[in-house]
């Protein structure tokens, strides 16, 4: 008798529908027809194979032996799979340090734009919303401010903090409370970036305070509205003229996102820069049918893992917002703009006590694994798409199309691995 | 041939450091000390790792391929390859100055202030008890000794404030992180008054920092000193060692009474009066020798649960520096052989039929399964200069003792201090040293070693007279033990690969199904 046991590095992902073979090492990923499927959840469980097996079947096992992805055994044996990498979670007083990296605080909510969606948190929905100065509340309120701001950023600071993410609203409105704490992320080495539609100071003033603190631009360049990025051009003009590095963010809402190849090549050509791409929609319209750009134009929700660490974080850890927390204009902490949940109150607490709750580590380890409907796909390790965790929980379900072309419980999908879109390290085994 | 081709020496610069083992059906695995991966094995697999490692595959290819088939060769070779090239599997390097040189005084400090974890205060080096197997007594004369000596809250407060100081770093760098505070004696609750004023002092200046944890014999849980504890949330660790008889055979008090009575009786008291602390903050820990019936010990903990807290460590009376088990024969310690083998079988059944083991059977068996799944991945953080044994780095626990000495731990002799609260604390210099001398005198020739994930050796094992020294049995019996341990774990998921293995203390928590399934 002869046994088959897939390699120590190679996993068998079940899905609602079809399985998928994650060759970690390869950074290949098969997804499995039913016959396939079958084969190899009998060999998993340590089961004989027939004396007789059909040649297709034979030939896709030698075909895995060859590729090194599993081994012909003369006896049943425990494969143990890879244990690298895959720390053990101590408790209490082992418990070791979160791996703080990046902190996103809103300065205010006060905007001299008028965006459609803008603060409309409760009836829009957003992509990547973190990249773009996009606010929950409209009111403009002035936002929460320490007593001693540089005491807040060298607490930030001394979490291990690495980027220090100051947004809005437009954290050019608050100019001076914006130089003060440039000016400590500075003095405490902390990478600094400002989101801002680039509007309300001159682009002197903004060249100088980049050059006196080191701090980068995130340009917004809201596509909604008419003329958006004739609005942004001095800045980036200045920024560019001062060879200063940056960032642009277009973003898109259903009514722009047929703009999104002419944006694209009009920022390249002007400014020599890939922009990056983000949405927002009405909720409503998530419903009527409206698909994220990124879905029908770069397919770049499925991304493979650059190495075998990449891989297994996906499996205990939020790709996205891992090591990430958002002081907000309320001075609430949440993970970030696109999920509401407050897991502490730094206006009231301080933040030490504010990120003492077991909250946001449990937001960070919000996994694809533990959120519907991702978690009966066979392609959540595949996925590194965000959108899926600003949905979740919501009453939105019908959102999923927004983002996602893949039907959990679609048996045939490794027949239709292509027809998806996906990229090519996700392919088809269709033995039947 | 396969055996001759098995003794190819390999190079000098490399050791091959693995590890064979089977499991209870009779398959062979070989372990991997390098990555810590477990391989189904085979004599064609031995031959090919062999003659790899000794460079003569190509030359010997086709000899094996007529014995074996090509198709096997090749595959045995893929495995193989894969896994060296990959992973770096099967060999190590090995000789002199390849470890990091032990850093300078300055240097130790920050590692020390960042990784530091817990507390422990000796509150006193007295005993109500007079434990025959006690480590404060004759039977261990390496050891401190019992005494009339007691702690002062001069100096626990110093200890608490130094300590506080020491791990600011770690507070400003993990909100949720709480260290361990420990009261250790001798019997901590004869100086219960120090415990009262440490605990209050620690929530007065010391808010959400301290996790408070003490080991007792539980004589003198009265009332009044319970509702102390409860108000702290103190976890408890009480000694008990099974039912009346045997734990009466050694827990005696100063007139030679047993105590068993006298402890159940607090421990009924407590649950009656404080379920829900007595569920949660209560443990029980046992300690077990050739005299004793480990299977009476292990029915007595299960059938007497609703009283006896869960047990969460089981373990022999220590054999080192001590001729204790000099009073038992051949016959004693294979008699107790063969029980702890039946409940080894118990427990393995119980994980293969995914049915419930006791709390005893578990600390007693599986804890040594868990450790198979604790073995250190290559990826784990381990200091770069002390990367072989079990030892902690000196200073992730600190023990300080009634006079303000400090020790790295509790279990040390005291022979060996690592500062004192009146010199300013930790003595870095004094810390490298001793670290030099357990690599030099302890770990030099570990490299070598095919378990060195698996081994639990630390300085309180190896201390004697002449200072830190290996014993030749001491690497024996862990090599055998892991080999026991190995072939436990693979032989229980050969027949259910889904068996699950929940390990939690109070310190991890790691689940086998979060590790296999995807």
């Amino acid at each position: 008798m002869t046994w088959f046991r897939l390699a120590a590095d190679v996993f068998l992902v079940e899905g609602d529908g079809a399985d998928a073979l994650y060759d970690v090492h390869g950074g290949r990923v098969l997804v499995l027809d039913e016959i396939a499927r079958g084969v190899l959840h009998h060999c998993e469980a340590n089961e004989a194979l027939p004396a007789e097996l059909e040649p297709t079947v034979k030939a896709f096992l030698d075909a895995l032996e060859e590729a090194g992805l599993g081994a012909y055994e003369d006896s049943p044996a425990h494969v143990e799979k890879l244990l690298l990498h895959q720390p053990t979670n101590w408790q209490g007083m082992c418990m070791q340090p979160p791996n703080f990296s990046r902190a996103d605080w809103s300065l205010t909510d006060r905007c001299d734009q008028d965006c459609a969606h803008c603060g409309r948190s409760g009836e829009t929905l957003t992509w990547e919303g973190c990249r773009t100065c996009l606010r929950r509340s409209a009111e403009g309120g002035d936002a929460w401010m320490p007593e001693r701001p540089a005491a807040l950023v060298a607490e930030i600071a001394a979490l291990g903090v690495r980027t220090l993410h100051i947004r809005g609203g437009n954290p050019l409105l608050v100019w001076d409370a914006l130089c003060g704490v440039a000016g400590a992320a500075a003095a405490h080495g902390l990478e600094l970036v400002v989101t801002t539609p680039g509007t309300g100071r001159s682009p002197s003033d903004i060249v100088a305070l980049c050059h006196r603190t080191g701090a980068q631009l995130n340009v917004v360049v809201p596509a909604c509205e008419t003329g958006a990025v004739e609005k942004a051009a001095p800045l980036l003009d200045a920024l560019a003229a001062a060879g200063l590095p940056g960032f642009i963010t277009v973003l898109l809402t259903p009514e722009t996102q047929a703009l999104r190849r002419t944006l694209r090549d009009e920022v390249a050509a002007r400014w020599n820069c890939e922009p990056s791409f983000a949405e927002v929609c009405l909720r409503s319209e998530a419903k009527g049918g409206f698909r994220l750009s990124h879905v029908t134009a770069d397919a770049r929700a499925m991304t493979p893992w650059s190495n075998a660490e990449a891989f297994f974080f996906r499996r205990v850890g939020n790709t996205c917002t891992y090591g990430a927390f958002e002081i907000g204009a309320d001075g609430k902490i949440r993970t970030c703009i696109g999920l509401g949940d407050i897991h502490g109150d730094v206006a009231a607490d301080g933040l030490r006590r504010a990120l003492a709750g077991d909250g946001l580590y449990g937001a960070w380890e919000q996994n694809k694994g533990r959120i519907a409907p991702c978690q009966n796909c066979a392609l959540r390790l595949a996925c590194a798409d965000c959108s899926a965790f600003e949905v979740a929980g919501q009453d939105d379900a019908a959102a999923k199309a927004a983002y996602c072309p893949i039907d959990p419980a679609d048996s045939t999908l490794a027949a239709g691995v292509g027809a998806c879109g996906i990229s090519g390290f996700v392919r088809g085994v269709v033995l039947a | 041939m396969a055996t001759k081709i098995s003794q190819i020496e390999t190079s000098q610069v490399e050791k091959r450091v693995t590890l064979r083992f089977q499991s209870d059906r009779g398959r062979d695995y070989l372990y991997d000390d390098v990555t810590g991966a477990i391989f189904p094995w085979s004599t064609l697999r031995e031959d090919v790792l062999a003659l790899s490692l000794a460079g003569r595959l190509d030359g010997e290819r086709e000899r094996l391929a007529d014995v074996h088939g090509a198709r096997a060769v090749d595959g045995a070779r893929r495995l193989i390859e894969n896994w060296r090239s990959r992973y770096g599997a099967f060999a190590r390097p090995s000789g002199d100055g390849l470890d990091a040189p032990v850093p300078a005084p300055d240097a130790l400090e920050p590692l020390v202030r960042a990784r530091s974890f817990e507390l422990l205060l000796v509150l006193t080096e007295n005993c109500n008890l007079r434990c025959r197997y006690c480590a404060l007594s004759e039977t261990y004369p390496l050891n401190r000794q019992r005494t009339t000596r007691r702690m002062s809250m001069e100096t626990a407060r110093r200890a608490i404030d130094w300590y506080a100081d020491l791990v600011r770093p770690q507070m400003a760098q993990n909100p949720r992180k709480r260290f361990g505070l420990s009261f250790y004696g001798g019997e901590p609750l004869l100086n219960m008054k120090l415990v009262t004023d440490v605990l209050a002092y620690c929530r007065d200046a010391y808010p959400n920092t301290f996790l408070p944890v003490m080991t007792t014999n539980g004589l003198l849980l009265t009332p009044e000193i319970v509702e102390t504890l409860v108000e702290h949330d103190v976890m408890l660790a009480i000694s008990i060692d099974g039912p009346q008889a045997e734990h009466d055979r050694l827990r005696r008090d100063i007139r030679g009474h047993g105590t068993f009575e006298r402890i159940a009786a607090n421990l009924r008291r407590i649950k009656a009066d404080h379920p829900e602390y007595w569920q949660r903050q209560l443990t029980s820990v046992s300690v077990y020798d050739w005299g004793t019936d480990v299977e009476a010990a292990e029915r007595f903990f299960d059938e007497n649960a609703d009283v006896m807290p869960r047990t969460v460590f089981v373990n022999a009376v220590g054999a080192a520096n001590t001729d204790w088990y000099e009073r038992y024969s051949e016959d004693d310690r294979r008699r107790t052989g063969a029980a702890l083998d039946r409940l080894r079988a118990r427990y393995k059944q119980a994980k293969i039929d995914e049915t419930e083991a006791s709390h005893y059977l578990t600390s007693l068996v599986g804890i040594d399964i868990y450790s198979v799944l604790l073995r250190r991945r290559v990826g784990d953080n381990r200091v770069a200069f002390l990367p072989y044994s079990g030892a902690c780095m000196p200073g992730d626990k600190v023990a300080v003792h009634v006079d303000g000495r400090l020790d790295m731990c509790e279990r040390v002799s005291g022979r060996c201090p690592i500062g004192h609260l009146d010199a300013g604390g930790i003595d870095y210099e004094r810390l490298g040293e001793v670290i030099q001398e357990y690599r030099d005198q302890v770990t030099q020739r570990c490299d070598r070693c095919s378990v060195t994930k698996h081994c639990s050796v630390c300085f309180s094992h190896v201390e004697t007279e002449d200072g830190f020294r290996r014993s030749p049995s001491i690497c024996a019996n862990t090599v055998a033990g892991t080999r026991q341990r190995l072939a436990d774990y693979v032989s229980v998921l050969e027949e259910n690969p889904e068996a699950s293995f929940q390990f939690e203390t109070d310190t991890a928590s790691l689940e086998q199904r979060l590790l296999l399934q995807y």
